[in-house]
C-alpha cells in the first residue's frame, strides 16, 4: 500500500502546470518495480479522487480538475505499456455521448474524465450522437453503463427518447445514468433511468454504486 | 402615500437599474433571451431568421414587452453574434436550438484578428439595425436593451471552452492578452449599440460561479470590466450566471449599474451584500420554475425577490425554449401586486347552485376577469382551499355562499391527476376598484 504522502506526490503533480513532474514521478515508480496497478490505484486514482472530492466541496475550480485530467492522462499514457503486460482489467466500461442536438460538452467531458480517473474504460462517442449510434456502440462494445447528458433542454426530450429505444433493443441494458444542467432527479425518474449525476463527482460515485449492486457482470 | 412614479416602462426599469424611486411596482425585465416556441409562435416570428434579419429580430424581441408585458425590450437571443463576426463557423439552429459556434479557430493570440469593420460584420450589424427599429418604434415608452458578449465569453467560442479555462492556470499571460485585445470589441460594440438607441448595455461574461473562481475573476476580469465600464458610455447590467455569492462584492468593484444574477445566489443575502451599490438584477429560476413550474411557483419566487429587496425582476438566464408563456407573464402579474402584498381579503368566490355557471368576483385586479374566464374553460373545481396566513391552507365549501380569505387556491381532479387549476394571492383594494 502507498502511504499518504506517497500518493501526495501524486496529489501534487496531477496539480502542477507541467506535465514533466507527473511523467517523472511515473518514471520514478515504474523503476523502482512497484506494480502498474498500484501506481494506477492507488496513485493516479487515489489523488484524481482527492481533486473530485475538492471540487465537490467548492475548494477548486473547472481549471484545476481540467488539468488534473490532461496530467493523469499523460501517467496513464505511461503506464499503458505496463498495464498491458499484466493484462490488468479495467473497473468497468463506460459508454458516454451527448445525446442529439446538444453541442456544449463541458460537462460531460467532465464526466468523462472523473469516470477515466476512477479506473473505468471510457467509451466517448462525443456530442451530437442520434439514437442508432448508442444501440449500434452497445452492441459492439457491451458497457457496462451509460451516461447520457443534455444541456439544453430540447435535447431532455431526445434523451427519453434514447433510453426507449435501448430498454426496447436489448433484453438486458446496461445500467443507464443521466445528467447535464437542465435535468433533474424528477426527470431522470420520468425517463426511467437507472440513476441521476447532479454532477461529474456524483456520476463516479453512482457508477461505482450501480457496479457492486452486482447486477451488472 | 409617497408619490407613485407614473408607470411607463422605461422610468420604471431606469429607476430600478439606478435605485432610484420605488414607483407603485418592481419593474419587469430581461437582460437575456425570453423568447420561448410558443412566443415565436404568437409573433409568427422564428429562430434562426430572427438572428439575422433586424426586421424579425425587432418584432419577436418586441413580444417581450406587446405580449408578455415585460417593461424592457432586448433584442439579441443568442451569444455568438460577435463569434461569427471573429471567424467561428456558426450554426443557427432551429426554432428548438440556440445557436453555436461549430469551430474554435484561434489557438494563439496571434490567431486572432479583429476586422477593422467589425461593427458592419451581418451578425454584428443585424442588432445595431434591430436596436435603431426598436428605437423609433417603442423608444418613448419601453426600455430598449442591448446585449455584448465580454472578452471572456468570445474567448470561450474562439478557443474552446476547455482550452480556454486550462490557460488559466497554465499560460495565464495568453489569457490576459486575449482578454484585453477582445475587450475593445464588446466596448465598440457596446457604444455602437448605445447610439443605436439602447437605454442599457448588458454586458455578459460568463466567468461563471460554477465553472472559476472569484481569485480567477479577481486577476483576470476585475481589471478588464473596470475599464470597460469607464469606456462604455451608458448604463451597464452584468450578466454573469452560476452561483456567484462569493464574489457579489468584484461585481460592484467592477463599476457595472446592475448585476443580473441567479436563483441560486439568494437574493435576501444578495442585496444585503451590495448594499445598494449595484443594482440587482433577477433572479427567477429556469429549469425548476420558469420552466418546470407552474405559475403559481413563478408567483412566489418573485414575491420572494421583491420583498427581498430586488432592483429589477427578471429571469435569472435566458430562459429555455420549451418555457410556457403563462410562467413568464406570472412574473408580471406578481410584479402588478407592488411591493408589498397587502391583506385583508376583498375578494369573493361565488358559485351557482347548478355549479356550472359560477365565477369570481374579484373587485380588484385586473387578473380577476381573466382568472374567470380561465375557470369558466376548466370547469367547476373539485375544491376550493382558502387561506388566511401563509402557508395554512383549509378547504372550503362550495355552496353559493362568498368566500372571503386572502388567498384562495383551486383544485381540480382531472384524469390522471389532481392539479391545482388556479391560484390568487393576497386580494388587494386597488385604486382601480370598481
Ligand atoms: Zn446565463
Amino acid at each position: 500500500m502507498m502511504t499518504s504522502e506517497e500518493i501526495g506526490r501524486f496529489y501534487k503533480a496531477l496539480k502542477n502546470t507541467d506535465l514533466i513532474t507527473v511523467e517523472t514521478l511515473i518514471k520514478d515508480y515504474i523503476v523502482k518495480e512497484v506494480s502498474p496497478i498500484a501506481i494506477l490505484n492507488e496513485g493516479l486514482i487515489g489523488a484524481m479522487g482527492i481533486i473530485g472530492q475538492e471540487f465537490k466541496a467548492g475548494q477548486v475550480w473547472v481549471p484545476e480538475v481540467l488539468l488534473a485530467a490532461r496530467n493523469m492522462h499523460r501517467g496513464i499514457e505511461l503506464l499503458k505499456p505496463q498495464l498491458l503486460k499484466d493484462k490488468v482489467p479495467s473497473r468497468g466500461k463506460f459508454l458516454i455521448g451527448t445525446v442529439k442536438g446538444d453541442i456544449h460538452d463541458i460537462g460531460k467531458n467532465l464526466v468523462t474524465m472523473m469516470m477515466a480517473g476512477a479506473g473505468y474504460e471510457v467509451i466517448d462517442l462525443g456530442i451530437d450522437v442520434p439514437r442508432e449510434k448508442f444501440i449500434e456502440s452497445i452492441s459492439k462494445d457491451h458497457p457496462h453503463i451509460i451516461g447520457l447528458s443534455a444541456l439544453l433542454t430540447t435535447t431532455m426530450l431526445e434523451m427519453k427518447e434514447v433510453i426507449r429505444s435501448i430498454r426496447q433493443t436489448f433484453s438486458n441494458p446496461p445500467k443507464i445514468i443521466v445528467g447535464g444542467a437542465p435535468v433533474t432527479q424528477k426527470f431522470a425518474v420520468e425517463i426511467k433511468a437507472d440513476g441521476y449525476g447532479e454532477d461529474a463527482v456524483r456520476a463516479v460515485e453512482l457508477a461505482n454504486q450501480l457496479l457492486s449492486s452486482g447486477e451488472i457482470t | 402615500m409617497t408619490e407613485t412614479l407614473l408607470s411607463s416602462p422605461k422610468r420604471r426599469f431606469l429607476s430600478g437599474l439606478f435605485g432610484g424611486r420605488k414607483g407603485d411596482r418592481i419593474s419587469v425585465a430581461n437582460p437575456t433571451s425570453i423568447v420561448s416556441v410558443e412566443l415565436m409562435e404568437k409573433t409568427g416570428i422564428f429562430f434562426p431568421d430572427a438572428h439575422l434579419d433586424p426586421h424579425k429580430m425587432a418584432e419577436l424581441a418586441a413580444g417581450g414587452y406587446e405580449i408578455l408585458g415585460f417593461d424592457s425590450i432586448m433584442p439579441e437571443f443568442s451569444v455568438q453574434q460577435e463569434a461569427e463576426a471573429l471567424g467561428c463557423v456558426v450554426d443557427w439552429g432551429s426554432p428548438t436550438m440556440m445557436p453555436d459556434a461549430k469551430t474554435h479557430p484561434v489557438k494563439e493570440v496571434e490567431d486572432l484578428t479583429i476586422p477593422d469593420n467589425i461593427l458592419e460584420k451581418p451578425s454584428m450589424a443585424v442588432l445595431l439595425r434591430a436596436l435603431e427599429i426598436l428605437k423609433r418604434t417603442y423608444g418613448n415608452h419601453v426600455a430598449i436593451v442591448g446585449k455584448v458578449m465580454g472578452p471572456w465569453t468570445i474567448s470561450y467560442h474562439l478557443c474552446g471552452v476547455q482550452d480556454f479555462l486550462m490557460w488559466t492556470l497554465t499560460e495565464s499571460e495568453k489569457v490576459k492578452k486575449l482578454l484585453n485585445r477582445l475587450k475593445e470589441v464588446s466596448i465598440a460594440f457596446a457604444n455602437a449599440q448605445l447610439r443605436a438607441g439602447a437605454d442599457a448595455v448588458v454586458i455578459a461574461d460568463h466567468a461563471t460561479g460554477d465553472l472559476v473562481s472569484p481569485k480567477a475573476y479577481q486577476d483576470f476580469l476585475l481589471p478588464v470590466h473596470q475599464e470597460m465600464n469607464q469606456r462604455i458610455g451608458g448604463p451597464t447590467i452584468l450578466h454573469l450566471c452560476g452561483n456567484c455569492s462569493d464574489r457579489l462584492r468584484l461585481f460592484v468593484e467592477a463599476g457595472f449599474d446592475g448585476y443580473h444574477f441567479e436563483w441560486q445566489v439568494d437574493a435576501k443575502m444578495a442585496v444585503q451584500v451590495v448594499n445598494h451599490e449595484i443594482s440587482l438584477v433577477g433572479n427567477i429560476a429556469n429549469r425548476d420554475v420558469l420552466f418546470g413550474g407552474t405559475p403559481e411557483d413563478v408567483y412566489k419566487q418573485a414575491r420572494y425577490s421583491i420583498e427581498a429587496g430586488v432592483d429589477i425582476l427578471a429571469p435569472e438566464c435566458a430562459v429555455p425554449l420549451q418555457t410556457p408563456i403563462a410562467n413568464l407573464k406570472a412574473i408580471v402579474e406578481a410584479a402588478k401586486e407592488g411591493y408589498v402584498a397587502q391583506g385583508p381579503a376583498a375578494g369573493a368566490l361565488i358559485f351557482s347552485p347548478e355549479g356550472l355557471s359560477y365565477g369570481v368576483e374579484i373587485p380588484c385586479s385586473s387578473s380577476a376577469s381573466r382568472s374567470t374566464a380561465r375557470f369558466k374553460k376548466w370547469g367547476r373545481p373539485s375544491w376550493i382551499e382558502t387561506s388566511l396566513s401563509s402557508g395554512n391552507w383549509r378547504k372550503s365549501s362550495m355552496n353559493s355562499e362568498p368566500i372571503f380569505s386572502t388567498s384562495m387556491r383551486v383544485w381540480q381532479v382531472g384524469m390522471r391527476s389532481m392539479t391545482s387549476v388556479g391560484w390568487w394571492n393576497s386580494f388587494k383594494k386597488r385604486s382601480r376598484f370598481r
